[in-house]
């Protein structure tokens, strides 16, 4: 199935483009998608992502899916969807 | 007593007899209101009786830095002025940094207090206590960035500071700022209470120093600030490079980057065009407030087209919104040109951007036409038509004398049904954050005693994900109204009383801002706070904020969105179905009002709640 990754600033420069499509089986969670971003862009999205001790996603970084948190749906056991949107964003201040 | 920080005295300075007063700084005063916005509000409250009209003597200017301004505290440059503002009719509070607020404190002054009317245009110079008026005719016409190099050579020092106003405030315009040198006081049309005092400028320079009660309680608190901004992963890493733009691409991402008026958010989302990205392109360097280490202030020039070469301080994220997005402009040079028009001219880039849009909104539909509208093609988009309504509205020509005064004002004005289009809450414009995909932040702007005004609650939870006191789902309404109180309070006491930079909170101090606050208040003035006492500061303040707006008749019916908001759910982006009904705002109210000790009802501080705030004389203005 196809999603779209959606990532803005720093991520978005390790990655190498703001919106990117990705084709994950059927029946994957965000934390299917997650080991997806550490495989395909490793060493330019790690320390942007991953805490470098645990190797678990920094407690700053945000991930969302179709707008919504996922600590208000099922964290990193969220199901995805054809079509979803999953948007993970860095620390951003201002405003 | 207080031992530092604070200077000890007010200025009042009267311009229609030309006397100035010199008044004592009550501990009571301090311990009550910290300064800042404290000051300010406490003064209008006091000073300014119910219905006084905003432009004429009898409103007051209150200029309150803090006591931790000019004290090497960091990030603390700032300071609010206070006045009935002529747009909305309530409590016009505004803060700006940069040197001015610094070189008050170094003059002497914890405060100034500006009443009655000139006779002609006047510039008062402050140098200490010497305190001067001067002809205005040299500066009187000028664009403000012109101004203040007049009033430097006038004055044959090149060090004074200079906070003035534009053309857009000697005309009036009730979304008129202040300027001192590229920093605005910009919000709710105070710069047009200056200009109906016939006050052009104010030129301040001291030779003074703020003292601190205790260095080694200085150095332990100044320490852990310091490290706060270390520890952030956002502050130093992202924040000082890059400034508040950051935020175009973030609300651009969770859909509520608002655009075309309000109705393209998460349709429209340019931020290819005017994001981090663009604005970084056009970067030439960057400014700091006095004592800021962090420097979020952008320097940037355009590169393109007629805009080549124009330089501007931001424009701030702010400002992307409502000269890019909010009017359909995809591209970075026609807005930085516009932020250093709208600058020049002495008008607030908010409310002037949105007031655009509301006229590009009516002429898409029809409503208005290029009869109405001096020949200008306002459709969305077309940045020319931007850049001459606003030199439009700063001087009254024409068409932009209907758009002079606001949103509301030009509704009202041009009739038709066109109120539902204005974007504003009170009569001030909104800020650039769809709320209907960020609920608290919604009720923030719908309560806050100023109107539509991102600096009163910003709603950090929903916004950055940050998670203090708890973490927040934005698309919710549960618990919003005890988290728009806690946002309301603390920041009104730790970021507009003290006052310090308003990116403090989220960034540093998120959990500890009140300790924070605390820490510093003993350490510079002597004065013991416990942070709990802090927060009541801001609780104290916010309830006679709210006393004054209730006697000049501002009620519940008052606490209300556009219906836009209300009745039409996004309709793509990440926000996609999103809207605040009528119900949900009258949960989020009951609950608001019940928790701050309101009249649900009518939304008026009872009796029992201001006696407890040490307000009890409030109490007996408004339960006669």
């Amino acid at each position: 199935m196809k999603i779209i990754l959606h990532t803005i600033l720093g991520i978005k420069d390790a990655i190498g483009q703001r919106l990117t499509e990705v084709d994950l089986p059927y029946g994957s969670k965000v934390a299917d998608l997650i080991i997806y971003m550490r495989e395909r862009w490793g060493s330019r999205l790690s320390s942007r992502l991953f805490s470098p001790t645990s190797g678990d996603v920094l407690p700053h970084v945000r991930i969302m899916v179709n707008g919504q948190a996922i600590s208000f749906l099922e964290g990193m056991e969220t199901p995805l969807k054809e079509g979803d949107e999953v948007l993970v964003l860095p620390p951003v201040s201002g405003g | 007593m207080y031992s530092g920080g604070y200077a000890g005295k007010l200025l009042r300075i009267n311009l229609s007899d030309k006397t100035v007063k010199e008044e004592p700084l009550s501990e009571g005063m301090a311990r009550d209101f910290i300064g800042g916005a404290g000051f300010g509000i406490k003064h209008l409250f006091d000073e300014v009786k119910p219905h006084t009209d905003p432009l004429g003597p009898e409103n007051k200017l209150i200029f309150a830095p803090g006591p931790f301004t000019g004290a090497v505290v960091p990030c603390a440059s700032r300071m609010a002025v206070t006045g009935k503002s002529p747009l909305t009719g309530a409590v016009g509070m505004a803060l700006s940094g940069g040197e001015f607020p610094s070189e008050m404190k170094f003059a002497g002054w914890d405060g100034i207090i500006i009443e009655g009317k000139a006779e002609k245009p006047t510039y008062i110079s402050i140098m200490g206590k010497d305190i001067r008026f001067h002809d205005a005719g040299c500066c009187w016409g000028t664009l403000t960035f012109d101004c203040q190099q007049i009033i430097k050579n006038e004055m044959h020092d090149q060090n004074v500071r200079v906070c003035c106003i534009g053309p857009a405030g000697e005309h009036l315009s009730k979304i008129a700022c202040m300027i001192n040198e590229r920093r605005a006081v910009g919000r709710k049309g105070l710069g047009a209470v200056m200009g109906s005092k016939n006050l052009k400028a104010i030129a301040i320079r001291g030779t003074g120093k703020v003292g601190i009660a205790s260095q080694a309680k200085y150095k332990v608190a100044h320490a852990a600030l310091l490290k706060a901004f270390k520890n952030s992963p956002v502050l130093y890493p992202e924040f000082s490079h890059h400034g508040t733009p950051m935020v175009v691409d973030l609300t651009g991402a969770m859909g509520v980057l608002p655009a075309k008026n309000w109705t393209a958010t998460g349709e429209f989302v340019p931020v290819e065009g005017i994001g981090k990205d663009a604005q970084a392109s056009r970067k030439v360097g960057r400014e700091h407030c006095h004592d800021c280490p962090v420097g979020c202030s952008q320097l940037k020039v355009a590169k393109t087209g007629v805009y080549a070469g124009i330089l501007s301080e931001g424009p701030d994220f702010e400002t992307v919104y409502s000269f890019g997005s909010g009017v359909g402009i995809s591209e970075v040079d026609p807005i930085i040109a516009a932020d250093r028009l709208a600058d020049e001219l002495g008008l607030d880039s908010i409310s002037s951007g949105v007031t655009v849009s509301f006229a590009m909104e009516l002429f898409e539909k029809g409503m208005l036409t290029l009869e109405d509208t001096d020949g200008i093609d306002l459709h969305f988009g077309n940045d020319e038509a931007l850049m001459k309504l606003l030199r439009k509205m700063a001087f009254r020509d024409g068409f932009g004398d209907l758009l002079a005064d606001g949103s509301l004002a030009a509704a009202r004005r041009i009739g038709k049904g066109t109120e539902k289009y204005a974007m504003h809450i009170k009569g001030l414009e909104l800020p650039g954050y769809d709320v209907r995909g960020l609920k608290a932040h919604g009720l923030g702007f719908a309560t806050s005693y100023t109107g539509a005004d991102h600096c009163r609650s910003y709603a950090f939870q929903e916004v950055f994900g940050v998670p203090v006191p708890w973490e927040v789902d934005r698309f919710s309404i549960k618990d919003k109204g005890k988290l728009t109180i806690w946002n309301q309070d603390i920041r009104t006491s730790t970021l507009d009383c003290a006052p310090m930079c308003a990116f403090l909170i989220d960034m540093a101090v998120p959990a500890t801002a009140c300790e924070n606050t605390a820490n510093l208040m003993e350490a510079v003035t002597g004065l013991s706070f416990t942070p709990e006492e802090v927060r009541k500061v801001g609780e104290r303040i916010n309830n006679l904020a709210k006393v004054f707006n209730v006697r000049e008749g501002f009620t519940r019916a008052d606490d209300r969105f556009p219906e836009r908001l209300m009745t039409e759910p996004l309709k793509a982006g990440g926000s996609k179905g999103q809207v605040i009904s009528r119900a949900d705002l009258d949960t989020m109210l009951d609950e608001y009002y019940t928790l701050r000790g309101w009249e649900i009802k009518t939304g008026i501080p009872t009796r029992e709640k201001l006696t407890d705030l040490r307000l009890a004389y409030v109490a007996d203005a408004l339960y006669l």
